[in-house]
């Protein structure tokens, strides 16, 4: 069984509960100021480390595993700089097939980044420039299992 | 700056299914989306309730979803058909978000802000690739001082804000592989951009 | 030499709050902004507070009331109001953290009293398709406070401690143009109720921090879990309001469109208009 250490409003948490939701993995929770995963005894910190982690172990497909430099970009959003660089890349994939940042189908790297994108206007980054990753959003938004946080909108 | 005229807001590729794009003209915001039956809508960006942003609203087919109080408004007429507070009721007239006219052409979503408006521009032949669109944090004076039609390409520019243009690219030239031209051209007006910008500083 | 950008004699001459006094620690000097002033604060080893306009040195009056520091930039006509259930002894009173808003402090209180919104913006918690009928309910204006009553809600988890859906009965009072109270039936008494305060510190016309009290009856959450609980709920209501055109709330009831659920919200427009209220409005 999962346990999920984390609060309702951290943003690192949400990242996880995203994946959870979206590969349909039941799990515990208990409040804690740090974000910790236990995985029947496998103890991870840190959303990087455990997207990873579920990644490998519970996505038999194998789908969800990519993600290439995105997680590290995902620390630094949001950024407009950044933001300009997902437009064009997300645009291009448009382009190409459905729109993803990795291999043409959702990826860790897609959930690492969502959250500070979708939440980038109370950091004082308008996403108004960037109407690839606008559309981005929203697919995320749509995929089945998806869950909100306080200030995402389903 | 003039609102009377029609302007590219985007590419028609860009008006996703149950999306709702944001956009706007000379500073007024623009709710852009097209419905199931593939009819594109520009409203004004606000819901007239309590003022709250259409383009965070939820496009649900045929009806644009108000993400605070759920009110609906129907496509085409902008009229409120539901207000989940009154659920036997039918919404007065009154009641309507401001539709502004749209249309679709050589594959770029057109928009005026006015009541009469003087026609779109024509294109010569028939074939265009709408380039993808370039966001320039520059008002529109100086990016046309930067922007140059050629036998190839015609671009039309869009004044978001007073400060922000988009360059709307149509390709008339022949089209060998679609996205390396996109990707060329692309770069092409990235470097124009990164060069008003610094201009604009 | 004016020292104040404000000019609304009304809103200058009402308290304010400007900090919960958790926020401020001993013998440290903070500046809070308040009607586009700012304002230093500073809490002695004795615990007294005291206020000053940071530019000219002016000393303002200081009072702390609900867990709250409340100061004002003009001369108050009228005492600070009161919450009679925050001194009840079974009580839990809960200072919620302090958040700030890009919206006008007028907003932040018509959010507030806005029952409409709880399927929408608070689904799951304080309302939910299909449960969104909003019955008509009872606006009076007494002793110079509005109030709503008979407000009727079906909320799936109304409270911390409610672990299934009923309907809920509030009752609403705005005492001061940027403050609002509502009053809730208790889960565990039904002839009492739960208490939740919003104090706005109107900052600028389009900028806010906005200050919670919870007082309830709630004998086994923590602190930390009704903190959470209301910051939970107030996280959804904020980009709602960073995402109003205009920021500032237009008083002219022809500038936006009414249902009758929004009697409340009408009689909060009013009510600022009577009373000549300009910080945070569009006047009519």
């Amino acid at each position: 069984m999962i346990t999920l250490f984390g609060t309702e409003l951290s943003v690192d948490a949400y990242r996880v509960r995203l994946f959870l939701a979206l590969l349909a993995l039941p799990y515990r929770r208990q409040e804690s100021n740090i974000l910790r995963l236990d995985d029947d005894g496998t103890v991870l910190e840190g959303s990087d480390r455990i997207l990873i982690h579920l990644a490998h172990r519970h996505n038999l497909s194998g789908s969800w595993r990519l993600y290439g430099s995105w997680l590290d970009v995902g620390r630094d959003l949001p950024s407009r700089k950044l933001f300009r660089q997902m437009d064009e890349h997300l645009w291009f994939a448009e382009q190409e097939g459905p729109g993803w940042l990795c291999g043409g189908h959702p990826t860790i790297a897609d959930l690492a980044c969502f959250p500070a994108v979708v939440l980038s206007e109370s950091a004082g980054v308008s996403r108004l420039p960037f109407p690839a990753l606008r559309r981005w959003s929203d697919r995320i938004r749509q995929l089945p299992g998806f869950v909100a946080m306080p200030g995402i909108f389903v | 700056m003039t609102l009377s005229g029609w302007f590219p807001v985007a590419r028609s590729a860009d008006l996703a299914p149950r999306h709702v794009f944001q956009t706007g003209l000379s500073g007024q915001e623009i709710a852009l989306w097209r419905d199931r039956d593939g009819r594109a809508n520009a409203w004004e960006n606000r819901c007239p309730h309590r003022g709250v942003r259409l383009s965070i609203g939820a496009n649900l087919g045929s009806e644009l979803r108000c993400q605070y109080h759920g009110w609906r408004f129907a496509s085409g007429t902008g009229q409120c058909v539901a207000i989940p507070a009154h659920p036997g009721q039918t919404p007065s007239e009154r009641h309507r978000a401001t539709v502004y006219r749209c249309t679709e052409r050589f594959g770029l979503v057109w928009v005026s802000l006015a009541d009469e408006a003087e026609d779109i521009p024509t294109l010569p032949g028939s074939i265009w690739l709408p380039l993808r669109g370039m966001f320039v944090e520059a008002p529109l004076v100086l990016v046309e001082r930067h922007v140059m039609d050629s036998d190839e390409v015609r671009f039309f520019l869009q004044p978001v804000t007073d400060q922000q243009t988009v360059i709307h690219g149509l390709w008339i030239g022949s089209v060998g592989d679609p996205v390396a031209l996109l990707r060329q051209q692309n770069d092409a007006l990235t470097q124009l951009r990164n060069r008003i910008e610094s201009e604009a500083a | 030499m004016t020292e104040l950008t404000c000019e609304d004699r009304v809103a200058l001459d009402e308290w304010h709050v400007v900090a919960a006094l958790i926020g401020l620690p001993v013998e440290q000097e903070q500046t809070v902004r308040l009607l586009g002033c700012d304002i230093a604060l500073r809490r002695g080893e004795d615990h007294h507070i005291s206020a000053r306009v940071a530019g000219s040195g002016r000393s303002l009056p200081v009072q702390t009331k609900f867990g709250h520091v409340w100061t004002s930039l003009g001369t108050p006509v009228r005492t600070l109001f009161a919450i009679p259930e925050y001194d009840e002894p079974d009580r839990r009173n809960v200072i919620a953290e302090m958040v700030p808003v890009h919206v006008s402090a007028p907003r932040a209180v018509e959010n507030f009293l806005d029952l409409g919104h709880f399927a929408y913006v608070h689904g799951g918690y304080l309302g939910a398709e299909p449960h969104t009928e909003i019955k008509p309910y009872k606006v009076t204006v007494e002793q110079d406070e509005v109030i709503a009553s008979g407000c009727k809600a079906y909320q799936p988890r109304a409270s911390l401690i409610a672990d299934q859906g009923f309907e809920v009965e509030y009752v609403y009072r705005v005492p001061h143009p940027y403050c609002a109270v509502l009053y809730k039936s208790s889960v565990l008494d039904e002839t009492r109720q739960d208490v939740i305060a919003l104090f706005v510190q109107p900052e600028d016309e389009d900028r806010i921090t906005a200050h919670m009290l919870a007082s309830v009856l709630d004998p086994t959450s923590s602190d930390q879990e009704i903190k959470d609980f209301q910051q939970l709920i107030f996280a959804q209501d904020k980009p709602i309001l960073e995402n109003q055109i205009p920021k500032l709330l237009p008083l002219n009831p022809r500038a936006e469109l009414w249902a009758q659920a929004d009697a409340g919200s009408a009689a909060y427009r009013r009510w600022l208009t009577a009373r000549g209220v300009r910080f945070g409005t569009i006047p009519a």
